[in-house]
């Protein structure tokens, strides 16, 4: 269904591994599911004993210019903020954090924010921040409170579970949108 | 200059990569992902990867908008005088500005989405729709198909950033939808001016607008059902002139387009 | 208390419009005419090149011109009939077949790689050619008995200014060589000798009398 081939794709996650700074001994179990095309991008990372489990929908890694075709820089950003946050859960701020299926959409934009800035203040991954930035806004309000909290998670590089708890609360206080029914969350693209 | 300026002639710069519209209705993962629980199809923003959808739609209405300024473009140019009178040209040429305006608002919204131009690939289907050489047919083809078209999807997004409390999408949208009511029922008013004495000319107009509407359902990408991501607006599309039974007709055509697409994808599939 | 009943002057003091201009109703039809074909070629090329240009603020550009020159046509169908000219089509014609045959030069590059050629003809040729004739006319037209037409003429000015300005600057920001910038000035030659022949956009006299040679007949 893809023209994704394994070995390059496996040498994109030796790479972001490295440079997000995973340690060697740290096991990565990557799945694909390769159905999943772009702009469906859904991932979700699991830790746990010295060991990372992180999903990827197919569209995380495709061209979106050439349909079915990996797209390397763009998939070594994914890859690494997959790391990044398998990081988070083993050691990182984030061991008493839920299961990804079990956090809400506004708590996952946070963390990704989290994520993607320190992605680029180490630099060596194509970020999109504006993209980043409205994904965000989608997520936790289009709001001034929403945009400062958006600057202070972008620019720290220390967050804990707790701390995106509390942020979470500003930003519900300060969201004048109704609360949503029941959403459908990212990792319901997982096939059960 | 050349009259009928062919799809593969559009001009566009480096960062533009063209695509065939059929691939992407003929992927075998849409059958896959139809085979799946993912709750509605429906471009909402409580749905998996709203902003990656949205933005994918938004670089499509941009591509789509610059399409749509060539085709009232090419249409000020391709016929003489005798063959579109000069009021219906001095329409044409009301439309490519709107459509350059159009294009203007989407690069913006681009930008405020975090899509940047050339970032996903163009299929030319809009303006294949502007390719008729009878100037009726192009009009129907275009100010009432591909424009109708426009109308479900800005309303599609303009509810989006309703939902969603996003200001700027649903000001923008707002706008861009007032001309293409516009710009459909100059498509209307021409058509019934032009065929008044001519019933054949104008089936073959209406007819063509069949088809080309059929290629704009795209495998379900429009319709009235949950699996459908744009929505048809029945209440703009009245306000520009369709009836209702033009209306249920589109619908209808969805439907096939739909059920034919996911038939020749699961064929795909199995072999 | 101010008498309302004293006599005032029909001209207040200010106003110095005269009655007298160069054009008869004949002339100025016939000028208004051209200028109706002219911007009908126009925004027809205009449209038709926004499909082949691959600059994409050019393409805008274009898209938007190409509406105020349609719009400058329709101002110029609507004075006809005023003209005691109510075929609007008869008089709408080109000043002679010098204009054809440079509004055929104007328009016939299409290739994506033409854009400057393109924007030449329109912006560093036609346009300033335009702005001289509209300016002429305006000027040398009655202010009284002419007036709709100066209106009209005033408002396409005023377009005519900003978009040559615009284009302008497109021109500028895309010629960046030697090799570019003669092509620009081969272009301009080009057309400029093709408008000097036809005697400029509405014909020998475009911009005053013509001035007779010996031995020929004015």
């Amino acid at each position: 269904m893809v023209k994704f081939d394994a070995a390059e794709l496996l040498a994109i996650a030796e790479r972001a591994a490295t440079e997000v700074g995973v340690p060697d001994a740290v096991e990565i179990d990557m799945d694909v599911d390769e159905a999943l095309p772009l702009p469906l991008i859904a991932s979700a990372v699991e830790a746990s004993a010295g060991k990372i489990d992180a999903w990827f929908s197919g569209g995380c890694f495709e061209s979106p210019k050439y349909q079915a075709i990996l797209e390397p820089d763009v998939s070594k950003t994914e890859l690494g903020a997959a790391f990044l946050r398998g990081r988070d859960r083993l050691d990182g701020g984030f061991e008493d954090a839920p299961p990804d299926g079990e956090i809400s959409e506004r708590q996952r934009a946070i963390w990704d924010v989290y994520t993607d800035g320190r992605l680029a203040q180490l630099g060596g991954f194509v970020m999109n921040e504006p993209r980043r930035r409205y994904t965000y806004r989608l997520r936790c309000g289009f709001n001034d409170v929403a945009d400062a909290e958006y600057q202070r998670l972008w620019n720290t590089s220390s967050l804990t579970w707790a701390g995106l708890q509390e942020t979470e609360d500003r930003l519900v206080a300060a969201d004048p949108r109704p609360a949503t029914k029941k959403s459908i969350r990212q990792v319901s693209l997982r096939q059960s | 200059m050349r009259k009928q300026l062919p799809p593969e002639m559009l001009a566009r710069d480096s960062r533009f990569v063209r695509t065939s519209i059929m691939d992407q209705v003929m992927d075998p993962r849409n059958q896959m992902i139809g085979q799946r629980d993912l709750g509605s199809a429906r471009l909402q923003p409580e749905r998996p990867a709203a902003g990656d959808r949205a933005r994918n739609l938004m670089h499509g209405i941009f591509t789509g908008e610059i399409q749509a300024l060539e085709g009232a473009g090419r249409t000020t140019y391709d016929f003489d005088d005798e063959q579109a009178p000069f009021a219906l040209k001095l329409d044409m040429a009301r439309q490519c500005w709107d459509e350059s305006r159009h294009v203007e608002i989407s690069v913006k919204l681009g930008d405020w989405m975090g899509t940047e131009i050339g970032e996903y690939s163009e299929a030319t289907f809009l303006y294949e729709a502007a390719c008729a050489p009878d100037p009726i047919l192009r009009l129907c083809g275009v100010n009432r198909a591909l424009e109708g078209l426009a109308i479900d999807v800005f309303n599609t997004m303009k509810e989006f950033g309703d939902l969603s409390g996003d200001p700027v999408l649903e000001f923008c949208e707002d706008w861009m939808l007032a001309d293409e009511v516009t710009h459909v029922k100059m498509g209307s008013d021409w058509l019934r001016r032009l065929t008044e004495n001519d019933p054949e000319r104008r089936e073959r107009a209406l007819e063509f607008q069949r088809g080309v509407d059929k290629l704009f359902s795209l495998g379900g990408f429009r319709g009235e059902t949950d699996e459908n991501p744009i929505q048809l607006a029945r209440k703009l599309r009245s306000m520009a002139g369709f009836s209702t039974d033009e209306i249920d007709e589109i619908s209808e055509i969805s439907v096939q387009a739909q059920a034919e697409a996911q038939a020749m994808a699961g064929g795909a599939v199995a072999s | 208390m101010s008498d309302p009943y004293k006599p005032r002057a029909a001209f207040a003091p200010w106003d110095r419009r005269e009655l007298p201009g160069l054009f008869t109703v004949e002339e100025s039809a016939r000028r208004v005419g051209t200028y109706k074909w002219l911007e009908m070629r126009l925004f027809e090329s205009l449209g038709g090149w926004v499909a082949t240009v691959p600059e994409l603020d050019v393409k805008l550009v274009l898209g938007r011109h190409c509406y105020h020159h349609a719009w400058h046509a329709e101002l110029m169908d609507k004075r006809l009939p005023e003209l005691r000219e109510m075929n609007t089509d008869r008089l709408c014609e080109p000043a002679n077949d010098g204009i054809v045959a440079f509004v055929d030069a104007l328009r016939e590059p299409e290739a994506p790689e033409h854009t400057i050629e393109k924007l030449v003809g329109v912006f560093r040729v036609l346009l300033p050619r335009k702005i001289a004739a509209y300016t002429y006319h305006l000027n040398g037209t009655s202010r009284i008995t002419d007036a709709p037409t100066q209106r009209s003429l005033g408002f396409m000015l005023q377009d005519e200014f900003e978009d040559w300005r615009e284009g302008e600057m497109l021109l500028q920001s895309m010629i960046e060589t030697p090799e570019e910038l003669e092509r620009a000035t081969r272009r301009q030659q080009e057309l400029e000798g093709l408008l000097l022949a036809a005697g400029g956009i509405a014909g020998p006299g475009t911009l005053g009398p013509v001035v007779a040679t010996e031995g020929a007949s004015v």
